[in-house]
């Protein structure tokens, strides 16, 4: 029953430091850059919305053998300087060839990235951060007609793949 | 198991790729049957191959899976009005002759899509070496020979599973 009767009091208290939250966070707009697979390497801005001191959205140019665009969803729930995270991001790679191979074919997807890792520094300023997950992509790859010896009148259609692999991010964040 | 093999299993699971892959191989041939001395009024039958050679394809799928195949289309096209009866074989001169096609054509056709008798994956085991398409047509055939088209398409899926 006692506990009963405080419940109402942690809920008003839950409450006011929400709204007390909410006052203090303001918005903030930073830069983010990654080495990561499968985006390679990456650079973007990433901002802080008011009212959501745990959310980070980033939107980020990538280069592997191509470039590609990609954007992110940062939770980082605890102001500490040592802290879990995960990330998602939604991405896109142009098409690329591998360079030093004959007739590569090329190859072009969209992927998924779940994450999670670890931030050391300022939630609120720099945080370097590790991360690792499993990416799920979609994606073709066109041209194998050159790239394989067939006898005349074989043609292949551009073979389609989906998956999920293993991904790593190495990531540097700052919020200005 | 040790402590230290039982933290890293979870890990090991996910530390793997998963994916599939789907594809579409065609086959398109003009197949040109010279024509016949005999008069057009006797029924005869005449030969005609064509090479049919992805084996380094199919290598290259192998070394990745194990592909799973399917005949989507298996057809004919041209003037047969005069044929008969049509047999369609794969040989890669290592396995027993594959036998595709074996059936009577009604007349007047144009083009045919043909069931066909062997599985996809039978049809892509013959196609690891270099084959040969075989074609055998049987009727009342012109003395000028007669061009027909072949068409041939496999669809090709692949599981790939590789712990890394």
């Amino acid at each position: 029953m006692k506990m009963l009767s405080i419940l109402p009091l942690l809920a008003i208290l839950s409450v006011h430091s929400i709204a007390s939250a909410q006052e203090k966070v303001p918005f903030k707009i930073g830069m983010q850059a990654d080495l990561s697979v499968p985006s390679g390497v990456a650079l973007g801005l990433e901002a802080r919305l008011p009212h959501l001191p745990w959310f980070k959205l980033g939107l980020s140019g990538t280069y592997t053998l191509a470039p590609g665009l990609r954007g992110n969803l940062l939770l980082d729930p605890i102001n500490f300087p040592i802290a879990p995270v995960t990330n998602v991001d939604v991405g896109w790679q142009s098409p690329f060839t591998v360079p030093g191979i004959k007739n590569s074919p090329s190859s072009t997807w969209t992927y998924c990235d779940l994450q999670g890792g670890l931030a050391v520094g300022s939630r609120d300023g720099f945080r370097f951060m590790l991360l690792a997950g499993m990416s799920y992509l979609d994606g073709n790859v066109s041209g194998l007609q050159g790239f394989v010896n067939t006898s005349q009148g074989v043609s292949f259609g551009d073979p389609h793949f989906n998956g999920w692999v293993p991904n790593a991010k190495m990531s540097f964040n700052w919020l200005f | 198991m040790n402590t230290h093999r039982f933290f890293f299993l979870p890990f090991l699971t996910v530390a793997c790729v998963s994916a599939h892959v789907s594809e579409t191989v065609s086959f398109d041939q003009e197949v040109f049957f010279p024509g016949v001395l005999l008069p057009s009024s006797v029924t005869q039958t005449v030969e005609q191959s064509e090479p049919l050679d992805v084996s380094e394809a199919v290598s290259k799928l192998k070394d990745l899976g194990s592909p799973s195949v399917s005949i989507s289309e298996n057809s004919l096209s041209g003037d047969m009005s005069f044929v008969s009866h049509l047999k369609i074989a794969l040989e890669n001169g290592n396995d027993p002759t594959l036998t595709l096609v074996d059936m009577d054509i009604a007349p007047g056709e144009t083009v045919q899509q043909f069931p066909v008798l062997v599985s996809g994956d039978q049809l892509f085991s013959h196609l690891a070496s270099p084959a040969k398409v075989r074609f055998w047509i049987t009727g009342k055939l012109p003395s000028a020979g007669t061009a027909l088209h072949y068409h041939l398409s496999l669809s090709v899926s692949e599981q790939i599973n590789k712990s890394l």
